[in-house]
């Protein structure tokens, strides 16, 4: 029995230190893990270069709308309103790490009276079948092929036979089988997150090159401390199945179904059930939905015809008079301002609806993540990128906030521009002055909103982290007694 | 010949014993089945909202017939102009639907024309309120389950199909009778898709059957690509096993073929061609064609004011001059705008063209577009549809001219009577050019894979 | 019915077999010793058609190897170390396999049967799944096939490591009996004891090369022992 000294250092630390250097000299898992990061890199720079040029073509557009608005001279207000603009989302450069959801989430928005359209230009139409096939990405890479490259390299750790003839001389020279555990878990994982700090470094380095604020930085660190319990998660999973079954087969079999199951198989059905569970409207039966309760009201007897008609006689009492030509002001600004606020606020429930039947979805697919850490990694990611609903969602309400002010801006000038003339000639204005008063900012989610909504994430992964290291720790005493 | 058949007997013997090879099945079967289902409420779901577009012609017209009924006599039903027409040209999914949702949800499925409107008459139908994060996860379709779950079913019934038998050492015994290695791989292979495939193949087309689609000439084109593609795979695993002498090795060699043939190798080549033959920019499109049109309406605005009030004729006519007016106004202005449009329309036709051409060096995206085109979901057919919505169009708008040439308002009656448009499928369905063109190419790549076999036989009988 | 004529075999620098003249007739049994490395393995894979020699030829019943090499295989039979046969499958349904394979002329379930009673394997285990076999049962079998193949010539590759003094005594009495049928064997081994026990002939092999060829009568085991270890500590 070897005694230690006071110099010797822990046996697990040799256990983990031999596991590092075993995995560096394996050429197979060298080659795989350059060939990983590599592809990642190549990612990221197309990636890179996908989302400045998106900048670019986002900044071009805005400024050809204004352009546009101001080139339209001396016009009536309410039919600039009919003409309409247009806005743009703003770009997350985090989306070359992360793209997210972004190539399924329109890039601009049509601003237009009485309408509050859904984002437009998706990034995904007018493919072809190899279209399907894209979403190769830095954070897909980590998502799905670094817990497989995980489980290759750790998969014969403990079984197989020459693992399990390896582990009798360990255990004969003095090791426990949680030394022996423990240590080449502490090995595997930190193997797993030098690669993760590989991609970090990556990312890092195409953020300088896109000038990106320390907020990013912020964002990427935050989105590799998920990554890190992630990758813990597969480690431990890995060890701890290696040391339960004595067949390299059995324990590969179980470990890459697993694998199969959370990254590919999962999260493709999850959102599918979900889906099932809470549907929502095409969108011909949303715009239907939508006309129909302006039109009629929200219980359908109450017609916004008889509304206006309420407002008038209203407004007649309150200003003394028997027409509305003698109102101080230009009731057609009025009556269209009605009607933009009617319209407004009828989208408004419907699209709140509708964002309450999506955010139902996620709980559904959140509640998958029991049997798949995938689910709550996924959207811990995309919100710290900026390329998740809820940035979308930001952008969407923006651009309506936008929308709404200055279309009643431009009702009303017509409000307070009564025709002099009996409403002979159409009144007209200088529509870009009306529109500078309004400001159009957009801006992506804080760090600070991206955790708030996503804290339970994290808590799902650390709850997985723990289960996986308490499995780990429970398949070593099996394999004391086994062995 | 018969020690072909001699090994593939024993093959098969030994295959219809292994107890893991049933369930692999049925997980496919399993997923193939929630997949279809999956495909079939999609179809219904797009069938519906097909029908509420198309309806809105329907009752827009049934308003008319209202309005006809409500007219008094000697009135001038104004709102009969031919202009005031709704059309609703609609892409119904196809039979096949519950296959392949494909490419549908990034084309326009419907068209809103008004005979005197512009060419923007997709474009209320490029949007939808669908949850992104649910698109961006990818559809569930059986398409899926085939193109990416069936090569990883294969994978794990064939992977070791000779890389056991070295392990074990029956590899010696087996090399040292007289029997070429190509023969005995290859009867190995038979025996695998034999035993693998047909139950496949035939859970693919029930599944379906049960799904609603059920049109035969399909189902055939189904079964041969599958097969196909099958073969493929095991094809791989055989030359996968020439090389691997132990099964671990096979898995991972079998798993990273997976990865990059499925994953990688189509997602990287379709980054590299957005650098290279990058999209024409759609915002960019839209607001020069916003520019244009702004300035070209404009022009006519000033130029009719310039005018004067408009003079109405005596008697006036049935549809007024102003109108007549508009129809030439909006003529000269689809003619300005038609070399924009012409380009930009080219440029996506390039860039198609290109994505199209790198199937045939991709195995799983040949796969994925043969399945697609079966189903009638793929860009080509959604296309077609917008080529003959726009011709549509063109037919409404030579019809409404006729009509204010007559100065013919319509009747109750020529309702019935206005221009129809029907879909004209792609001939020869599910056997169209580009399934074949798929298929070949799907064919070609197991056929070099089968070489490859031939030609490294050596390594295969190293003990 | 086996014979090697200055075969030779390189892989890049190392030559694993240097010229190599070894004949076998019909009746003889031929031991071939040697360490690890010798070049034992590499002589067997030769005369399976396995390896292409460098140079030389091999000869397996007057057809040469390398030409054709499946018409060599024909009359042959190879029993490696390890009789691995299918798990899944019984003893007689391996050996029908290995027959088909073969190509052996009468493959009937009756004359199998006789093959393997024949190498001394019980009936009760014709039947059952090779998985519950025994490494002897597995050689049994092995030893079937040659009987059903009418092997006219054997190449064994250390056909009794790991068996028991009685599983080998029973082996080499099959071995002795396929050797009175006319049948030439070529045997590598380590033991020195069986081979000259069995034996017709023995040759000692060290780094590819023949060193010595003798009668196996000729030497008693202490001699051949002393022989063998004389043979090795030689420098090259």
């Amino acid at each position: 029995m070897t005694t230690q000294s006071a110099h010797a250092p822990s046996p697990v630390l040799v256990v983990a230190r031999n596991q590092l250097r075993l995995m560096v000299r394996d050429n197979r898992l060298r080659l795989l893990a350059v060939a990983v990061v590599l592809l990642a890199v190549a990612s990221l720079a197309t990636g890179m270069a996908r989302v400045q040029a998106q900048a670019v073509e986002r900044h071009a557009a805005t400024q050809e709308d204004k352009r546009l608005w101001d080139s339209l001279g001396p016009v009536n207000p309410h039919g600039a309103v009919h003409s309409g603009r247009s806005v743009y989302a703003p770009v997350a450069p985090l989306a070359a790490f992360e793209p997210g959801l972004s190539d399924f989430l329109g890039s601009s928005v049509k601003l237009e009276g009485h309408s509050q359209n859904p984002s437009r230009d998706r990034p995904m139409e007018g493919g072809s079948a190899i279209s399907r096939f894209a979403g190769f990405s830095a954070a897909w890479a980590l998502q799905v092929v670094a817990p497989l490259l995980i489980i290759l390299a750790g998969f014969t750790i403990f079984s197989g036979e020459r693992a399990r003839e390896r582990l009798k001389q360990e255990l004969g020279s003095g090791a426990s089988a949680r030394v022996l555990v423990f240590g080449r878990l502490i090995g595997l994982t930190t193997a797993s997150l030098t690669l993760l700090g590989a991609f970090v470094a990556a990312g890092i380095l195409t953020l300088a090159i896109a000038n990106a604020s320390m907020n990013e930085g912020l964002r990427l660190l935050a989105m590799s401390i998920g990554y890190g319990l992630y990758l813990l998660v597969f480690c431990s999973l890995t060890i701890g199945v290696s040391a339960l079954f004595p067949s390299a087969r059995a324990a590969l079999v179980s470990l890459l179904a697993f694998w199969a199951a959370s990254t590919l198989l999962i999260p493709r059905i999850a959102p599918a059930i979900a889906e099932n569970l809470h549907p929502t409207p095409s969108a011909p039966a949303f715009e239907d939905a939508v006309s129909e309760e302006a039109k009629n009201g929200v219980s359908g007897h109450d017609p916004r015809d008889e509304r206006l008609l309420a407002l008038k006689e209203k407004l007649l009492k309150q200003y003394n008079v028997t027409k509305v030509e003698d109102l101080p002001f230009n009731f057609e600004g009025v009556s269209l301002e009605f009607g933009e606020k009617n319209s407004s606020d009828t989208y408004n429930r419907h699209y709140d609806k509708l964002f309450g039947a999506y955010a139902n979805q996620t709980a559904v697919q959140q509640a998958f993540s029991v049997i798949s850490p995938n689910m709550a990694m996924t959207p811990w990611s995309r919100a710290f990128a900026g390329t998740d609903f809820a940035a979308h969602r930001l952008f969407l309400r923006e651009a309506e906030d936008y929308r709404y002010e200055l279309v009643q801006a431009l009702n009303n000038d017509i409000t307070r521009n009564k025709p002099t003339d009996g409403g002979v000639a159409i009144y007209r204005t200088d529509v870009s002055e009306i529109a500078d008063r309004v400001a159009f900012e957009p801006r992506i989610t804080t760090p600070a909103e991206a955790w708030a909504a996503q804290k339970s994430n994290l808590l799902i992964l650390s709850i997985w982290a723990a289960v996986s290291l308490a499995f780990a720790a429970w398949a070593a005493t099996r394999l004391e007694r086994t062995t | 010949m018969s020690m072909l058949a001699a090994i593939t007997r024993h093959e098969l013997r030994r295959s219809l014993r292994d107890r893991a090879l049933p369930w692999l099945i049925i997980l496919f079967a399993a997923l193939a089945a929630y997949g279809a289902w999956n495909g079939a409420r999609w179809a219904e779901e797009r069938t519906d909202t097909v029908q509420i577009v198309a309806d809105e012609a329907t009752d827009g017209i049934a308003k008319k017939r209202e309005q006809f009924a409500e007219l008094k006599p000697g009135a001038t039903p104004g709102f009969a102009g031919p202009q005031f027409t709704p059309f609703r040209p609609v892409l119904r999914p196809g039979v096949m639907a519950p296959l392949s949702i494909g490419q549908a949800e990034a084309y326009p499925y419907a068209a809103r024309v008004a005979p005197m409107g512009d060419i923007r008459i997709f474009d209320a139908f490029k949007v939808d309120v669908d949850n992104p994060a649910v698109r961006a996860a990818g559809r569930f379709d059986l398409a899926f389950v085939i193109v990416f779950v069936l090569p990883l079913v294969l994978m794990a019934a064939t992977f070791d199909l000779w890389s056991r038998e070295r392990e074990r050492g029956i590899s010696a015994m087996v090399v040292s009778q007289p029997v070429s290695v190509t023969t005995l791989l290859a009867g190995k292979a038979l025996s695998r898709a034999l035993v693998l495939l047909t139950p496949i193949i035939l859970a693919t087309l029930a599944v379906l059957y049960v799904a609603g689609a059920r049109d035969l000439a399909a189902l055939a084109a189904v079964a041969l690509v599958v097969a196909a593609y099958g073969a493929f795979w095991i094809a791989l695993a055989s030359l996968i096993n020439v090389f691997a002498k132990r099964s671990t090795e096979a898995a991972l060699a079998g798993g990273a073929a997976w990865l990059t043939i499925v994953v990688l190798a189509p997602a990287l080549i379709l980054a590299t061609v957005d650098i290279i033959v990058p999209a024409p920019s759609a915002l960019q499109f839209t607001s020069a064609y916003q520019a244009q049109s702004q300035d070209i309406r404009k022009a006519q605005r000033l130029a009719r004011e310039a005018k004067g009030p408009e003079v109405i004729r005596d008697p006036a006519p049935n549809i007024p001059d102003r109108t007549r007016g508009f129809l030439k106004d909006r003529a000269i202005e689809d003619r300005t705008l038609a070399p924009l449009i012409r380009r930009h329309e080219e440029a996506l036709a390039e860039r198609r063209a290109v994505l199209n051409s790198l199937r045939l060096f991709l195995p799983a995206v040949a796969t994925q577009d043969a399945l697609d085109r079966i189903a009638g979901s793929d860009a080509d057919r959604a296309l077609s549809f917008q080529a003959q919505a726009m011709a549509f169009m063109k037919v409404t708008k030579d019809w409404m001219a006729e009509r204010f040439d007559r100065d013919a308002l319509l009747t109750s009656d020529d309702y019935d009577h206005i221009p129809k448009f029907e879909f004209k499928e792609p001939p020869a369905g599910a056997f169209q050019t580009g399934v074949l063109i798929d298929l070949a190419a799907i064919l070609a790549a197991g056929l070099l894979l089968a070489a490859g076999v031939a030609l490294g036989r050596r390594a295969a009988t190293t003990i | 019915m086996l014979s090697a004529n200055g075969l030779t075999k390189t892989f890049g620098d190392f030559k694993a077999l240097d010229g190599l003249d070894l004949n076998v007739g019909a009746g003889e049994i031929y031991c071939l010793l040697g360490a690890n490395g010798a070049g034992k393995s590499t002589t067997i894979k030769l005369f399976l058609g396995l390896l292409q020699p460098t140079s030389g030829t091999a000869i397996v019943n007057g057809v040469d190897v390398h030409k054709d090499p499946l018409a060599a295989r024909r009359r042959l039979l190879y029993i490696p170390e390890m009789v691995a046969l299918y798990d899944e499958l019984t003893g007689l349904e391996n050996l029908a396999y290995f027959a088909d394979l073969g190509q052996v002329a009468d493959r009937s379930p009756a004359r199998l049967k006789a093959c393997l009673s024949e190498a001394g394997l019980q009936e009760s285990a014709f039947d059952r799944r090779v998985s519950f076999y025994s490494k002897g049962m597995r050689q049994k079998v092995g030893i079937a096939l040659a009987i059903a193949k009418e092997a006219k010539v054997l190449l064994l590759d250390e056909p009794t490591s790991g068996l028991d003094p009685q599983a080998s005594a029973e082996f080499h009495e099959l071995l002795n009996r396929q050797r009175d049928r006319g049948a030439a064997i070529l045997m590598a081994t380590h033991d020195l004891f069986r081979a000259r026990e069995v034996g017709t002939t023995i040759g000692l092999m060290r780094t590819g090369k023949l060193r010595r060829v003798l009668p196996a009568a000729s030497v008693t085991a202490q001699d051949l022992e002393a022989l063998y270890l004389e043979e090795m500590a030689t420098a090259a």
